[in-house]
């Protein structure tokens, strides 16, 4: 957060949180306004833009002109034509008029489009460098940081900064140069006349400094209220079975009446704001009017201004007034912007993760048919809890490996340190002695497949999901895969096959079929290397019959890596490793670890004995 | 449904209207001034005069500006106090509905009621209204003088307004259609991000991260021009009202202009006019406007009156006297709105007061059902519950929900300070009292080392507990009201089995006092009570002690032996 300026207490809605106000910590800051090295960097941004950005200045400084062309007509009109009772002439200047309104929709229309487009484009590339840093990062940063929070760097912070681009940057030359325009013609006019309009000035000026300070602090409390009032609806709509058990209704109204007062509060002092500024502005454009009209008046009479001046002069107050009214609300804009910048920029500065150069010897020498060893892995998340401790172990290329163990034990670590999810802390990993590390991770994965317990559906359909979005795929390697799979037979059954879509995180869809599906995925990539995390939720008999079938497809021929929950998976497996603790604890063949009757003996007799043939799991739950 | 709520703010609105009224005909004055003035000077008026009427338009929009003020405070807050009686009635109204209700709803669309729906109400009844009104007399007193000033030429100057309004209009739908489109791409746009970023792990392990910056990239596409459609549309709206508007000034400086030549209008006449006709703009754009807002109101207001009308079917019996804590389960079946099969069968079962039952089964058998009933969060659809020889359903609610200390499976925990979500149930019990419980539920040492002890915030925005450490707060949130029921839903299930013996050896005086439901996956927690259910799929399948049970044989006997093996497993080194 910017500037660490901590709120201070007084008034509601501030000070120490308690009760329903503990919801929702204020997130803004009344800080700085304005950073000059975040702001270059934002323009930076624009570069790309430079000529357009030009045109868009230009339309804007030529459409000024001509919206300032109005009175200035008048003037002509009232002075030159009228006064010498010269309709032809009249008629002339009305239909310049006419032609320069004309002129000024064109000009003013190409502006607006212009200007959105650089805004959106500019947007897209910075949404597209946000996006594809985030695809760079390491997994380890997904683990701290909730995706909610990530989504709104990319969308909603973005899109803050579009605010600049369309309606700051620009637009405020467009309100400089109307300011200076009839600064100028004024003074051209009659310069006496221009500075008793110009004695308005400090006093609108003051006007708009205190209204937009009133009003941003009561928009800021707004804010804040609001999202109190949200957090406050979301956790106790949600936890309505606590509320009534404890019979908190009375007492939640109570709370929420706070809450709902403190936004309504808040929101009456804007109000009040700009109750207060409008007349305000009205009024001093009155008297800037009444000022002209006396003061014009006088040299109306002794000095021959002409009428059309006067009426030029009344004319253009409105007009004078109104940018810098305008000004205030840029402020905002300006201000937002640097918050969410600051945000985006915080989350660019993040290190991607290093990786491997994509040539080198190990990469020519790197072949995915060797024998996979962990040498002494060791790992933690936190640096702190040991998840893994100096594990060692050899697969050899086309045999499978089924790790088992407790919940907790390390064996999905395992798998994730293979796929270089994370790297150990301690110890190394190599294939055909080739440490992972040296090879890019996309080479190191092309050749793998992981199949995660929880598996991961996108928005879709199937065929989407099957392939990903890999071309590589043909509709015919596609259809095997789903063979080979079983999950044809799933597919089959939906009303719109391959086409059927598939809603966010796969709703839809069991446990089983899910699992089915990312089998179709895995074998669809063709991988040398398996990686299996089985699925421990119980599934019904007859998906899981083609699971069990599926898997014997799967496994065959490649070097497959199983955290087996299934004891046919277990007892198929040329090695078993028993992981308890995070450490290797026994290994061998199903039939060499039950007869050592130590720790396998014990999961496998309580999980398996006198029902080897129901889908239950090691390390499942006890239900 | 909007109008009760104005009702009871009638009498402001009518003041705020008033000063409209007045706001409205004071500024209407200075143009009138200006032309009295300018008509002066043309004839030769002294400085004197010119200075009455620079002071009388001083004095107008003075007036104008006070009322002004009073127009907006009086008409705009009384909406923002209309918003909050809405939001305040409809969290109100929530509260009370019954669980199914929400069962049905998502929070997600529950929220948007109270921001969007509410949002849409507010801005009819404060902006909608004084725009509405504003227009009307802004047009009949501006064009009412205009008239007088000179009827022909306020018709041909007016002509290109009402063009204004018309475009605004269909401005305002277009408009609305496109950015509906905006919106959708924005939401999609957040969705793929979402996901993508969701499922990362499968991009990766996939290689498809260039594949999923491209897709992306076609989505950005699309949002642009999507973006760009509406940035087209709204500059051609701005760019037509520009020069519409300008073009009703320039009608009345070319037909005007002829009329001061010939001597038929004076020149101050034309130069009022055209002031008249230059502040009609935003009116004119107001009413499209408004309607467009009206419309928004109408369907917000169908949406709200919906839940506004959706009513609690599970109500309070008459009898108020606190019954015994006795409790009796006679041929109670329930099924689940829109379920299939029932949630439970025929459960019958007595429990005197101060006995413990014990109940277990599979995930999904009906066991918290159970504790729903008795809170009463639904109704059996056969068979009754009586609690102390009555009727639950001849009950009052609250009378039962008092005497009944409960805490759920999950272990749901407020965003507050710890002592607020202890003391949930009672916000007045001693702090003594807060002490002992924390010290029942073994909590007391690990809430001595939280940064601010029991004050510190927990949840969303505060320190994140454990598992194992929501379920015992929540443990303790229904221990410290001393309850006569205690109804207990596997609250021990995240917490580790050496701390679990401990918390239950320290509840077993506490629990021997009272009536006590006691739901488990583990044996050890319901192994001391006087009676066990054992649930399949919503029957009774095996029901005895502890003892019994286990001499029988069973799925009990079953579950039994399977978590001594467990535990023994864990203790391996």
């Amino acid at each position: 957060m910017r500037g660490g300026g901590q709120l201070s207490g007084g008034g509601p809605g501030r000070g120490v949180a308690t009760g329903a106000r503990s919801y929702a910590v204020p997130e803004e800051h009344l800080g700085r306004i304005y950073d000059h090295s975040l702001m270059m960097r934002i323009l930076r941004y624009l570069r790309p833009e430079t000529a357009r950005v030009l045109v868009a200045a230009l339309l804007l400084i030529l459409f000024s002109l001509t919206s300032l062309a109005g009175p200035l007509i008048t003037r002509i009109g009232i002075d030159h034509y009228i006064a010498n009772g010269d309709a032809a002439g009249l008629l002339r200047i009305c239909l310049a008029w006419f032609a320069l309104l004309l002129i000024g929709g064109g000009l003013q229309y190409a502006q607006i489009v212009t200007m959105n487009l650089i805004g959106q484009r500019t947007m897209m590339r910075l949404r597209q460098e946000i996006y594809r840093h985030l695809q760079r990062l390491p997994i380890s940063f997904y683990d701290r940081h909730p995706v909610g929070r990530l989504m709104t760097r990319v969308t909603n912070d973005v899109e803050v900064l579009n605010q600049l681009f369309t309606q700051g940057v620009v637009a405020i030359i467009g309100d400089l140069v109307t300011l200076l325009g009839i600064m100028i013609v004024l003074l051209v006019m009659d310069a006496r006349i221009a500075f008793v309009t110009f004695a308005m000035l400090p006093f609108l000026f003051w006007f708009s400094i205190a209204f937009r300070s009133r009003v941003r602090h009561a928009f800021r409390d707004v804010r804040l209220a609001l999202a109190r009032i949200n957090a406050y609806l979301q956790e106790n709509l949600g936890g309505i079975a606590v509320i009534k058990a404890f019979r908190r209704e009375a007492r939640n109204d109570a709370e929420f009446d706070e809450l709902n007062t403190d936004h309504r509060d808040a929101f009456l002092r804007s109000v009040r704001a700009f109750a207060v500024y409008f007349p305000l502005v009205e009024l001093t454009q009155s008297v800037a009017i009444a000022l002209i009209l006396w003061y014009g008046g006088g040299l109306v009479i002794q000095d021959g201004l002409t009428f059309g001046a006067l009426v030029a002069f009344i004319q253009y107050v409105g007009r004078f007034f109104r940018p810098i009214r305008d000004l205030s609300e840029k402020y905002n804009i300006l201000q937002d912007a640097m918050a969410s910048s600051e945000r985006i920029f915080a989350l660019l500065d993040r290190e991607p993760e290093p990786d491997a150069p994509t040539t080198s010897p190990y990469v020519e020498a790197f072949d995915p048919q060797a024998a996979i060893r962990f040498e002494r892995v060791s790992f933690s998340y936190d640096g702190k809890t040991p998840v893994l401790q100096e594990v060692s172990c050899e697969i050899a290329p086309g045999t499978t490996t089924a790790i088992v163990g407790a919940t907790g034990s390390g064996k999905t670590t395992m798998i994730s340190l293979l796929a270089r999810f994370y790297d150990p802390t301690a110890g190394v990993i190599s294939i055909g002695g080739i440490d992972t590390r040296k090879v890019p991770r996309a080479v190191l994965r092309r050749r793998m497949a992981i199949v995660e317990q929880d598996v991961f559906l996108f928005a879709g359909t199937i065929a989407d999901n099957m392939r990903l979005w890999e071309p590589g795929i043909s509709k015919e390697r596609l259809a095997e895969a789903v063979a080979t799979s079983h999950a044809d037979v799933l597919i089959r059954r939906l009303p719109r096959g391959w086409e059927h879509p598939v809603m966010e995180r796969g709703g839809s869809f069991s446990t089983g079929e899910r699992q089915l599906l990312a089998f179709a995925r895995a074998l669809a990539f063709d991988p040398e290397i398996l990686i299996l995390d089985e699925a421990t939720a119980s599934v019904d008999t007859e998906t899981e019959a083609l699971i069990q079938d599926a898997l014997r497809n799967l496994l065959r021929e490649r070097t497959s890596i199983v955290i087996a929950h299934r004891l046919s998976t277990i007892r198929r497996a040329d090695q078993i490793l028993v992981v308890h603790h995070g450490r290797i604890l026994e290994r061998g063949t199903h039939a060499e670890l039950l007869a050592q009757g130590g720790l396998y003996a014990r999961l496998y007799r309580l999980q398996f004995r006198g029902e080897a043939g129901r889908s239950e799991g090691l390390g499942q739950s006890v239900d | 449904m909007l109008l009760p709520y104005l009702r009871h703010y009638r009498r402001t609105l009518a003041l705020g209207l008033g000063a409209m009224l007045l706001a409205t005909g004071a500024t209407r004055l200075i143009p009138w001034i200006l032309k009295l003035a300018i008509d002066a000077l043309r004839n030769g008026a002294s400085m004197e005069t010119v200075a009455r009427l620079g002071g009388a338009m001083i004095a107008a929009g003075a007036v104008g500006g006070l009322f002004l003020y009073l127009q907006r405070w009086l008409l705009i807050s009384t909406s923002r106090r209309v918003e909050y009686d809405l939001r305040r009635d409809l969290f109100s109204h929530l509260q009370r509905l019954d669980l199914d209700f929400f069962a049905r709803q998502r929070t997600g669309d529950l929220m948007a009621h109270f921001t969007n729906d509410l949002n849409a109400l507010r801005d009819v009844a404060g902006p909608g209204i004084m725009y509405a009104a504003t227009t009307m007399v802004m047009l009949v007193l501006s064009i009412s003088l205009m008239v007088a000033i000179d009827p022909l030429l306020t018709l041909l100057s007016f002509a290109p307004y009402p063009l204004i309004s018309v475009v605004t209009f269909f401005f305002g739908r277009a408009m609305y259609y496109r950015s509906r489109r905006v919106q959708d791409l924005f939401g999609l746009l957040s969705s793929r991000v979402q996901e993508d970023l969701g499922g990362v792990r499968v991009v990766r392990a996939y290689n498809q991260e260039t594949r999923c910056a491209q897709r992306f990239a076609e989505l950005n596409d699309a949002y642009l021009a999507a973006n760009m459609s509406v940035a087209r549309l709204r500059g051609t709206f701005i760019a037509a009202m520009s020069a519409l508007a300008g073009s009703g000034m320039a009608i009345a400086l070319l037909i005007g202009g002829r009329q001061v030549i010939a001597g038929e209008l004076s020149l101050g006449a034309l130069v009022a006019l055209s002031a008249y006709l230059a502040e009609l703009t935003w009116p004119v754009i107001a009413i499209g406007w408004v309607i467009g807002m009206i419309q928004r109101g109408a369907s917000a207001a169908g949406r709200i009156e919906r839940i506004r009308r959706a009513a609690p079917r599970i109500v309070s019996g008459p009898r108020r006297t606190p019954p015994a804590s006795r409790l009796c389960f006679e041929g109670v079946s329930f099924r689940y709105p829109d379920a299939e099969v029932e949630a439970l069968h025929d459960i019958s079962f007595e429990l005197a007061v101060g006995q413990t039952l014990g109940i277990t089964g599979r995930t999904g058998s009906g066991k918290s059902t159970i504790l729903k009933l008795i809170l009463r969060f639904h109704d059996p659809t056969a068979g009754r519950i009586l609690l102390g020889g009555h009727d639950l359903r001849g009950r009052d609610i609250g009378e039962i929900r008092r005497m009944i200390g409960y805490a759920p499976q999950d272990g749901l925990l407020f965003s507050r300070p710890l002592i607020e979500n202890i003391a949930y149930g009672d916000p007045d019990r001693p702090r003594e009292a807060i002490q002992e419980t924390l010290a029942r539920v073994r909590l007391g040492e690990e809430v001595a080392e939280f940064p601010a002890g029991l004050a510190t915030l927990v949840g969303e925005r505060g320190l994140t507990l454990s598992g194992g450490q929501r379920q015992r707060v929540s443990l303790a949130r229904a221990l410290l009201l001393e309850p006569r029921l205690l109804l207990l839903d596997d609250t021990l299930a995240s917490v580790d089995a050496e701390t679990e013996a401990e918390i239950l050896a320290n509840l077993r005086g506490y629990v021997a006092e009272r009536t006590a439901v006691i739901v488990s996956h583990r044996i050890s927690a319901i192994r001391a009570a006087d009676w066990i259910l054992v649930l399949d799929e919503g029957r009774i399948l095996e029901q005895g002690t502890h003892e019994s049970l286990v001499g029988q044989g069973g799925l009990y006997a079953r579950i039994h032996r399977r978590q001594q093996l467990a535990a023994e497993i864990e203790e391996v080194e």
